[in-house]
């Protein structure tokens, strides 16, 4: 092995203090999960604590409790309420003035300098998702917000505390616009009783090694980081990468939101350009990351890290390498009043994107597609003993993972942000709700075939049992376009919800947003399932049988799809080699296998049609794009619906008769001419 | 008259550990042999066989036996357990696959959760149903059972869990389910969830009801060859069998309820720092116990303290055990270097096998232990007072490879492991401390297991602990923490009831009968006891909280104004742990705990032998510890009378560990002969 330029013994003691940063990192989360108020604290585990420089690169965050928060920096956050002093406080939930430290407005921030000896050593950086912060909806999330104003109160960086003193004036005004003040301050209570404990631990640690060697240690550690970045982007061949994956819709329209990726490696950098994407839409879908390193690029980033050298360390550091391209205006970059509430269900289209390009850039270690959806159902009863309404998640359904290289998927968990929840116990549910759960299990046939096969997919079926019963869902996606199949496997399959009403017909209703349940109603809801890696007609025969003798593979779909024929509950040895070799005359399967719903869809919208609708959308003010899209979309899904391809005359002409019937001069055709 | 011992065995992953005390006079011995994983009581009948002939006693002159085993740790850790079929409610057929949900490495692409004890095609669904407030939806059908039992048993399953929905609130299905399978087939081993554990979550209730079907089998055969030999050689004593939650059962109480004895090993270790920690006057005690294989720590207020929420690899484990939290992989964390030139020690361990290099065993990477012995700290020729010659070359040629690749000598780099490992403790141990919310300061360090004492003043200085406790036989405190436990059992019943719907006379009928199930229990064991005593907790939530806490029974109340009390109880707890409370919330019981515990008479206390000559022997060694080599007098443990004063630097060897003094603690003997370090 090739050794590295040594550093002498700094290189002896540098783990010595990553482990000490990293110990302040994980002593905040188990102080805010200790001395929480709420179920997401507590139970959902939705918040976060780091260790931040002077400059805004993240020293460690927590990763035994928490969720992830590794930003390449915070500066614009930092800088909104600079200079500071020694007992400041910053609060912040606005993603636009906090320059995306917040992605969505629930996420309340809380940022500490620590001095040492009135000189500033580095900053602490927690958040915690609060359970609402006002808006339009109780829980301030929505997918159909089409404006960040229904989402609830906006907190620009602004001291909560000024040289220990509280600010009373601010916190009046938050307290005012929540549905429930006293937990939200118990909760943010909690993040400062972190903050204070790090803060000493920086003391203790400073006293006993100098605030110079600290400091220093700090920047090694961030060097550390990207020295072991560069050294694995630079094992990625040279080149461009390109992906295009796809959210079902806009929430607006019938038109799916593309993810368009061209990933370029370069050296010992890595670029990630996004600039086909789509514009930002009219519903709660954008991710106000605003071109950045954000923790959500990071992620997958750092998941690909690890996992080809697992002692990495996550910090800043690995993010130095890397850069993001989004121009203003697109679903990544979206104006400072676009609703963002459930970004995630795009973020989990942005990281498979980023692992479908790395995939044709690596090779053995991205899996296929995961599911790609965390969905949470919720019941809504009214509790007479309380007066209120009783609301419960049913169960966070997330669906297996892809195959992987020599490794099949998980069965009925992702590999995504939302693998870090947990489930509700079937008891507990039924004991806190008026429901009986009639199944909680994984679908036979479900995982997609692979010579790895996809994770199977997760079916829960309830029957309700209150008088006015309502049930919401947000986060459903993949119920139109299925998780990709890499490298010869086959594509996951897709979610459903079906409702069946109180003795009648099942009724296949998709995707859902608000539905009353009347007792005895039954609905039942099935995850996406993972992508499959790899032929099937490779599968190794015993692991097909193991399949079936667990009842996760039918001996039909052991014959169809993998070509291993059963008799009598026996591999047929004789029968399975010919239908093997006979099917494997059909072809070569395709590297990456997007499902017969995503062709249907590129073939009657083919891209000069796609284009032409970018083009339109980018000749008009960016204010305005995501108002016109939803419009035109809208008129064109009606056209689409006729059996002929669309082409880009016909989205030039809808939008011409669009044009002239709300009175607006076609602005596009200005740019067109020039 | 003739003189009685009281016999103490624990059989670790590495060593198997004898302690040995005459009930007269208090003196004690101690031995360690090393494990026959293959046949486990080989190990118990050398011991015996061995510490017998040393003192010239006979067998049947041990009056008191208590035994602990990593057995069904170890059936479990290993998957050498029976073939179990699952028997589960129809729909819920994937209640282990699925499990929890959340995967063990999130970061990991290649990430797998544990494989579950029970194969997807060993899960037979059963038509039954049960409803959460314990009424039958749907009637169970018991030649259902039967027929899919049998179904199971044919295909090779060897036990069989029963684990259905809502069981711990309504049993009659599981217990109908049990009679039929043990009426129609009475050889196999069966494990019903509601009485393994009757708590309300089925994930977690459903695995230690499977652990309990898988490891059942082998433990109850382990105790009947145990029992037959120990009476073969006349050992007359009952022979007691150490728990999880810090107390002993009956040997028979051990072969039908194997869960229990899971995470008994660490146990006993905790039990044996709080009873030394009470004689020598300390209340707050935070045990570091570091082995060959692994450094853990036990937290200790007035008494251990006890989790449900303790795990085994993947699993968790419900039913309440002594808490302990893994900091780290012991003696054998091998140390290596990565791409960028950078130290690292662990995660990984060399283990028992092949171990550390100067074990001389195949392993040649250098680890933990090598840096103790290359630096100087042990020494060779003396590891268990030279019954196990360590191969001080061996250590050096391995820590020589990973110096150069590292760019500096043997000595910096073993000097350096420890340094890291150091910190890789305290990275673990500081949210140990956030956690549970203590103040370390307000705590001694009692220090144990081959490798505590050697690493103690190291720790102690990483994590701002002032006062460090070395017991007089720290590589063998597990085996007489098994010598001072008491009769110890724990009985649940999940309720899920608003507290202003249960009246005093109900909450009271539902303790009464988890106590009479426990004093049923505690007279069934047979074991003498000096007194008992039933403790009642609840644990309680406001409604719609997501979370419950753990509220003891007020003591001074009885009967009349239970329920009240022990809801002023909870407001006080909940306001104790996060500083607010609201007494016009409504409050819920989720469930009811009872704990009975029988007070076995105590060994007089340990009474140590100075059998070697007073004062310094003028030996030293050479330590190269921090950048520099010290000159450090060697004291034997032995030779330390009461009252004597040792500053640091100095090393002071015993049979079955070595302390290392740091130039910044003093070390006194106290009157109990324990060595308390002291910073200066």
């Amino acid at each position: 092995m090739a050794r590295a330029p040594s550093r002498g013994a700094r290189r002896l003691d540098l783990d010595v203090f990553a482990s000490r940063f990293q110990a302040i990192s994980e002593e905040m989360a188990y102080v805010i999960q200790r001395t929480g108020f709420t179920v997401y604290v507590k139970e959902s585990l939705d918040f976060a604590a780091s260790l931040v420089t002077a400059e805004g690169e993240t020293v460690s965050f927590s990763q035994r409790l928490g969720v992830p928060i590794l930003q390449r920096s915070m500066r614009t956050a930092l800088d909104a309420c600079a200079p500071y002093m020694e007992g400041d406080v910053v609060i912040a939930n606005d993603p636009a003035s906090s320059g995306g430290l917040a992605t969505h407005l629930p996420d309340v921030h809380l940022l500490k300098p620590v001095f040492w000896h009135g000189e500033p050593l580095c900053f602490l950086c927690c958040f915690i998702h609060a359970t609402d912060v006002g808006g339009r909806v109780a829980g301030s999330v929505s997918p159909r917000n089409s404006e960040i104003f229904q989402e609830g109160l906006r907190l620009p960086p602004i001291k909560l505390y000024r040289q220990g003193e509280l600010n009373e004036d601010v916190l009046k005004i938050y307290l005012l616009n929540c549905r429930i003040p006293e937990q939200n301050w118990g909760d943010l209570k909690a993040l400062l009783a972190a903050m204070n404990t790090a803060e000493d631990r920086l003391h203790r640690m400073v006293d006993r090694f100098g605030a110079s060697a600290v400091r220093s240690a700090m920047r090694e550690v961030l060097a550390y980081g990207e020295e072991s970045a560069r050294r694995a982007i630079a094992a990625i061949p040279a080149g461009a990468y390109r992906f295009v994956d796809v959210l079902d819709d806009d929430m607006t329209s019938g038109q799916p939101i593309r993810i368009d990726l061209s990933l370029r490696v370069s050296g010992s950098e890595l670029t990630l350009d996004f600039s086909g994407s789509d514009y930002e839409v009219r519903s709660a879908l954008n991710v106000p990351i605003y071109g950045q390193i954000h923790t959500f690029i990071a992620l997958p980033f750092a998941m690909y890290m690890r996992t080809t050298f697992p002692a990495c360390p996550l910090n800043g550091g690995i993010l130095r390498p890397l850069r993001v391209v989004a121009e203003p205006g697109s679903i990544l970059h979206p104006s400072p009043t676009a609703a963002v509430g459930v970004r995630m269900a795009t973020v989990f289209r942005l990281q498979d994107a980023f692992f479908g390009a790395m995939a044709q850039a690596t090779r053995g270690v991205i899996p296929a597609a995961s599911s790609g959806v965390t969905f949470v159902p919720l019941v809504a009863v009214p509790d007479l003993r309380t007066g209120r309404m009783k609301v419960s998640q049913v169960q966070p359904m997330i669906g297996g993972s892809g195959g992987r290289p020599g490794r099949d998927g998980i069965e009925g968990r992702g590999l995504n942000a939302g693998s870090l929840l947990m489930n509700v116990p079937v008891e507990r549910l039924e004991v806190d709700m008026p429901i009986v759960v009639r199944s909680y299990g994984l679908v036979t046939d479900s995982g997609a075939p692979g010579e790895f096969r996809g994770g199977a997919a997760v079916k829960l079926e309830f029957e309700s049992n209150s008088p006015g019963a309502v049930l919401t869902a947000r986060g459903m996606d993949r119920f139109r376009f299925r998780p990709w199949g890499l490298f010869g496997g086959c594509p996951g399959s897709l979610g459903d919800t079906v409702l069946c009403r109180n003795g009648r017909a099942p009724e296949y209703v998709g995707k859902i947003d608000i539905v009353d349940l009347e007792p005895g109603d039954v609905v039942s809801f099935t995850t996406p399932s993972g992508g499959g890696y790899g032929n099937p007609l490779r599968r190794p025969v015993p692991m097909v049988t193991r399949d079936v003798r667990q009842g996760l593979v039918s001996t039909k779909a052991a014959a169809e799809r993998y070509g291993v024929v059963f008799q009598d509950g026996r591999v047929d040895a004789d029968r399975t080699a010919a239908r093997r070799a006979e099917q494997a005359r059909g072809g070569a399967r395709p590297d990456i296998d997007f499902g017969p719903e995503r062709e249907a869809y590129e073939a009657t919208w083919p891209e000069p049609a796609r284009l032409e609708l970018r083009r339109i959308l980018a000749s008009q003010p960016a204010s305005l794009r995501p108002y016109l899209r939803q419009l035109l979309c809208r008129r064109l899904d009606q056209k689409g619906s006729t059996a002929q391809p669309m082409s880009a005359e016909d989205v030039r002409s809808t939008w011409t008769a669009m044009c002239e019937l709300i009175g607006m001069r076609d602005a596009s055709q200005r740019g067109r001419n020039q | 008259m003739t003189a009685t011992f009281r016999l103490g065995i624990d059989i670790g992953g590495t060593f198997t550990d004898t302690v040995l005390i005459n009930e007269q006079s208090g003196e004690i011995r101690v031995l360690k042999v090393l494990s026959t994983p293959e046949a486990p009581w080989r190990a118990v009948l050398t011991s015996l066989h061995r510490i017998a002939a040393d003192q010239g006693i006979a067998p049947s002159s041990i009056r008191y036996f208590v035994h602990g085993t990593t057995l069904s740790t170890n059936t479990l850790i290993e998957r050498t357990g029976a073939r179990t079929g699952m028997l589960v409610t129809a729909g819920f057929k994937d209640v282990l696959e699925i499990g929890r949900m959340r995967v063990p490495d999130f970061y990991d692409l290649f990430t797998d959760p544990a494989r579950p004890l029970v194969d997807r095609s060993d899960v037979a669904e059963i038509r039954e149903r049960v409803l959460a407030g314990g009424r039958v939806w749907r009637a169970l059908d018991a030649s259902d059972v039967v027929g899919r039992a049998g179904e199971l048993l044919n295909d090779g399953v060897q036990a069989i869990a029963v684990c259905f929905l809502h069981a711990y609130m309504n049993d009659q299905h599981e217990r109908a389910a049990g009679e039929v399978i043990r009426r129609e087939f009475p050889a196999v081993y069966v494990a019903l969830s509601s009485e393994v554990w009757p708590e309300l979550r089925e994930y977690e209730r459903s695995v230690v009801t499977v652990i309990d079907a898988y490891v059942g089998p082998r433990m109850a055969e382990y105790f009947t060859e145990v029992e037959r030999l120990l009476r073969q050689e006349g050992v007359r004593a009952p022979i007691l069998v150490t728990r999880s939650n810090g107390g002993i059962m009956s040997a028979g109480s051990a072969q039908r309820s194997a869960a229990q004895t899971l995470l008994s090993g660490p146990a006993s270790g905790v039990m044996g720092a709080s009873y030394i920690g009470q004689l020598a006057g300390f209340s707050k005690v935070i045990a570091l116990d570091i082995g060959g294989t692994s450094a853990d720590i036990g937290i200790i207020d007035q008494l251990p303290l006890l989790s449900t929420e303790s795990k085994i690899g993947d699993f968790p484990i419900v039913i309440p055990a002594v808490d302990i939290t893994s900091i780290g992989a012991g003696g054998g964390s091998v140390a290596w270097c990565d791409p960028s030139g950078i130290l690292k020690v662990g995660p990984r361990s060399a283990g028992a096998r092949p171990g550390p290099a100067c074990l001389n065993r195949g392993g040649s990477e250098p680890t933990v232990t090598d840096a103790y012995v290359h630096l100087g700290i042990i020494h060779p020729a003396r590891f268990l007072g030279g019954e196990l010659p360590l191969w001080p070359e061996f250590s050096q040629q391995a820590l020589g490879r990973l110096a150069d690749q590292l760019g500096t000598s043997s000595m910096e780099a073993a000097d350096a492991v420890l340094n890291v490992a150091t910190a890789n403790m305290y990275a673990d141990f500081i949210p140990l401390v956030a956690k549970r919310g203590i103040d370390p300061s307000d705590y001694v360090l009692l220090a144990y297991g081959g490798a505590g004492p050697t690493h103690a003043c190291l720790f102690a200085e990483e994590t701002g602990l002032r006062r460090i406790i070395v017991p007089p036989s720290p590589g063998t405190l597990c085996a007489l923490g098994a010598l001072t436990m008491d009769v110890k059992s724990d009985y649940v019943r999940s309720l899920f009831l608003p507290i202003e719907e249960l009246t005093p006379e109900g909450l009271s009928g539902v303790y009464e009968q988890l106590e009479r199930a426990a004093s049923a229990w505690l007279r069934e064991e047979a074991i003498p006891v000096e007194e008992v005593e039933l403790q009642r907790s609840a644990d309680m939530r406001y409604l719609g909280q997501g979370f419950e806490i753990n509220v003891l029974w007020p003591a001074q109340t009885q009967k009349a104004d239970d329920v009240e009390a022990l809801s002023e109880a909870f407001h006080e707890r909940h306001h104790m742990l996060f500083r607010h409370s609201d007494r016009q919330a409504p409050v819920e019981i989720r469930s009811v705990r009872v704990t009975i515990i029988g007070r076995t008479p105590k060994p007089p206390r340990p009474r140590v032998e100075y059998d070697a000559p007073t004062g310094p022997t003028g030996e030293t060694r050479r330590v190269f510890s921090r950048g520099e080599f010290l000159e450090c007098a060697v004291h034997d443990r032995r030779s330390i009378r009461p009252g004597s004063q040792l500053a640091g630097p100095c090393i002071i060897e015993q049979y079955d560990s070595t302390t290392f003094v740091t130039p910044g603690f003093v070390a006194r003997c106290d009157d109990l002969a324990y060595l308390i370090l002291e910073m200066a």
